[in-house]
């Protein structure tokens, strides 16, 4: 069913300040790097179209802007996404304890049917520096208690591993979107039936 | 608008006010002698002379009350004043006549007066200096760039005034109160601009005797004028009879209609219509409960200004151009507590809140239906998860003062006006501070 209509997957790319989210996009889509840092004001997207396990998809990715003074703007484009990326700098410890904070907003803001299964993907970014702040060890350690959460070490100005990462981005939300769907087909009228109380319910929930 | 009072000038009354455009064509009849009456503005003062004895002979050969005749009697004047001109520029070297002097842009008084071309204008036009009329046709004349003031090139080295735009861009607003009057003694009865003497008004029966009285030791007839705007009393020279709004009047009564000013505010305001230069929310913000209208312009600018804040950093709009099309740089948008006349005005006529509830739709049509950006910059409420998309200009929302959330007025209300984006940064934050020597443990192992 899902092969004829065109597919478009929304990713979200979050993580602190200057760890690289503009710059791994802008590696991945147009194969271009700067050493000049320039804040990212609210959100935006760009798009590409790419083929994944032999379906054309095109993939609508959400970069954020890390600066709690550039976050005065809403979230609302978290809702709907089919894959969530967090990004953190492996010279910089404390990007990497924050991701805790960013998952959990994402959660909560973007209220996933099953938040347990929503896929994540993490990069440490700028692993063409040193010293290194966090280990290969340490940030697979905190993936395997996140239910699994596959981990790449990229580097956005040497353009390391951003294409596998970025095609195992997509992969993991392509196949996120074909749950749903199989969700919505299986048993179409009921959840729309229990949609209303079901998210007001998990609104509360979250909120305490 | 405003009225002509004194003719103290020899140039003025010449010729009626209303002439049309016709009378100034040469009548075919006199065609042959076109070379002869000196028609090219160029001419040297000889061939003006040979052309004022040519036209005067011309006048006594043709019919009375003929057209011909009141051309040429019309070319005559125009003639000997251009001899007079040709004549002032003999001794005055700074003439614009004289084309090496280079005086075709002056500076007195913070006006920059600009030479004004030789073309026939039909607006007739008076110097705010002398009164008398300005002859387009043969005298040099000057034009300040940025206040209007206009004068014969005689006449520029006795500028009284100062520039209108430089008095208010130094003063930054309109004067507060209305019509602040202190009477002639605090002017020692003296004109506030030019500083003529002014009489004391008589009983009428006197009127005529003390005019003799006054002419004969010296004092001016002049009629005593009061300036709505400054409160302060004008010779006629000074104060045309011409009317404006008053800013104050406008400010604290809301009221329309227009005073009579002096030449100098009536130039002040004039200039200023489209200034943003009243701070009504200061000034007298209990206008806006009283004027239904004013307040619904506060109402849709104050949205506008938010919507301004997605669109002016949306890529989407920068690439079609969005702000500029929709002229969105005036301080309607971008300060949206400040007022110009002209937008008092168009208040109460009803225009402006009609033309900005048409750019509010164009915005809110932006960022709510077209602009997928705009739509992931809103905000979802955090207490119901409802999937409505909220904005801050919205009506139905409250913006958290400390984490700028955007949530429903009414899950806000239900929620005991706590925010719970607040209270989850709260206990982030104490976990992190009682999680801190564990962290360090973490840290030596690896």
């Amino acid at each position: 069913m899902a092969s004829n209509k065109k597919i478009l997957l929304k990713v979200v790319i979050l993580g602190d300040s200057g760890v690289g989210k503009t710059s791994l996009m802008n590696q991945y889509i147009t194969k271009k790097f700067s050493n000049q840092y320039k804040a990212t004001i609210g959100a935006d997207f760009l798009t590409k179209e790419l083929i994944v396990d032999d379906r054309a998809v095109t993939m609508q990715i959400w970069d954020t802007a890390g600066q709690e003074r550039f976050q005065s703007l809403g979230v609302a484009f978290y809702r709907g996404a089919d894959c969530c990326v967090l990004v953190f700098d492996v010279t910089a410890p404390n990007t990497f304890k924050s991701l805790d904070s960013w998952r959990d907003e994402f959660l909560i803001q973007a209220s996933p049917r099953e938040p347990e299964n929503f896929p994540f993907v993490l990069l440490g970014n700028k692993v063409d520096l040193e010293p290194r702040g966090i280990s290969t060890k340490r940030a697979q350690q905190w993936c395997q208690s996140k239910n699994n959460i596959p981990y790449f070490e990229t580097s956005a100005k040497e353009a390391l591993n951003v294409e596998q990462a970025f095609q195992c981005i997509a992969r993991n939300a392509l196949s996120q979107q074909n749950q749903n769907d199989d969700l919505y087909n299986e048993f179409p009228d009921q959840i729309k039936l229990s949609q209303p109380s079901k998210s007001s319910g998990s609104g509360d929930s979250c909120a305490c | 608008m405003m009225t002509m009072s004194s003719s103290s000038s020899t140039t003025s009354g010449c010729l009626s006010v209303e002439e049309t455009s016709e009378d100034h064509l040469l009548p075919i009849t006199l065609a042959a002698e076109e070379l002869k009456l000196a028609l090219n503005k160029e001419a040297t003062e000889e061939e003006l002379n040979k052309a004022i004895n040519r036209c005067k002979d011309l006048v006594l050969e043709c019919e009375n009350i003929s057209t011909e005749r009141k051309w040429l009697v019309r070319h005559l004047i125009e003639l000997r004043l251009r001899l007079q001109e040709c004549k002032e520029a003999h001794y005055d070297p700074e003439h614009p006549r004289n084309k090496s002097s280079g005086a075709s842009k002056r500076t007195v008084r913070g006006h920059h007066l600009l030479l004004q071309p030789f073309l026939k204008n039909t607006a007739s036009k008076y110097c705010d200096h002398c009164t008398g009329a300005i002859w387009h046709l043969v005298q040099a004349w000057y034009k300040c760039e940025d206040c209007g003031y206009s004068c014969h090139h005689k006449c520029i080295a006795g500028i009284i005034r100062e520039c209108a735009h430089v008095t208010i861009s130094e003063r930054g607003e309109y004067e507060r109160n209305i019509c602040p009057e202190e009477g002639l003694s605090a002017q020692q009865y003296q004109c506030a601009e030019c500083k003529v003497v002014l009489p004391i008004a008589l009983p009428k029966g006197l009127a005529c005797f003390a005019r003799f009285i006054f002419s004969a030791i010296g004092w001016s007839d002049n009629e005593v004028r009061r300036c709505d705007y400054t409160g302060m009393y004008y010779c006629s020279a000074c104060h045309w009879g011409g009317s404006a709004i008053i800013p104050a009047r406008l400010m604290h009564n809301w009221d329309f209609v227009p005073q009579p000013v002096s030449q100098a505010s009536l130039q002040l305001l004039k200039i200023t219509a489209n200034r943003p230069l009243i701070n009504l929310e200061k000034l007298n913000p209990r206008l806006f409960s009283l004027v239904h209208e004013l307040d619904l312009v506060k109402r849709i600018r104050n949205g506008l200004n938010e919507m301004r804040k997605y669109i002016s950093i949306c890529r989407l709009a920068q690439e079609d151009h969005f702000l500029w099309k929709n002229s969105v740089t005036s301080h309607l948008i971008e300060s949206p507590d400040l007022y110009s006349m002209q937008d008092l005005l168009d208040t109460n006529t009803g225009e402006l809140p009609s033309k900005l509830l048409n750019l509010a739709s164009v915005f809110l049509k932006h960022i709510k239906d077209d602009c997928e950006v705009c739509r992931g910059r809103g905000h979802l409420c955090q207490i119901c998860s409802n999937d409505e998309v909220l904005f801050t200009f919205d009506d139905n929302v409250v913006i958290c003062k400390i984490c700028n959330s955007v949530l429903h007025k009414v899950c806000y209300f239900r929620k005991n006006n706590e925010c719970p984006k607040c209270e989850r940064l709260r206990i982030r934050h104490e976990k992190l501070t009682t999680y801190k020597y564990s962290d360090d443990d973490d840290n030596d192992d690896l």
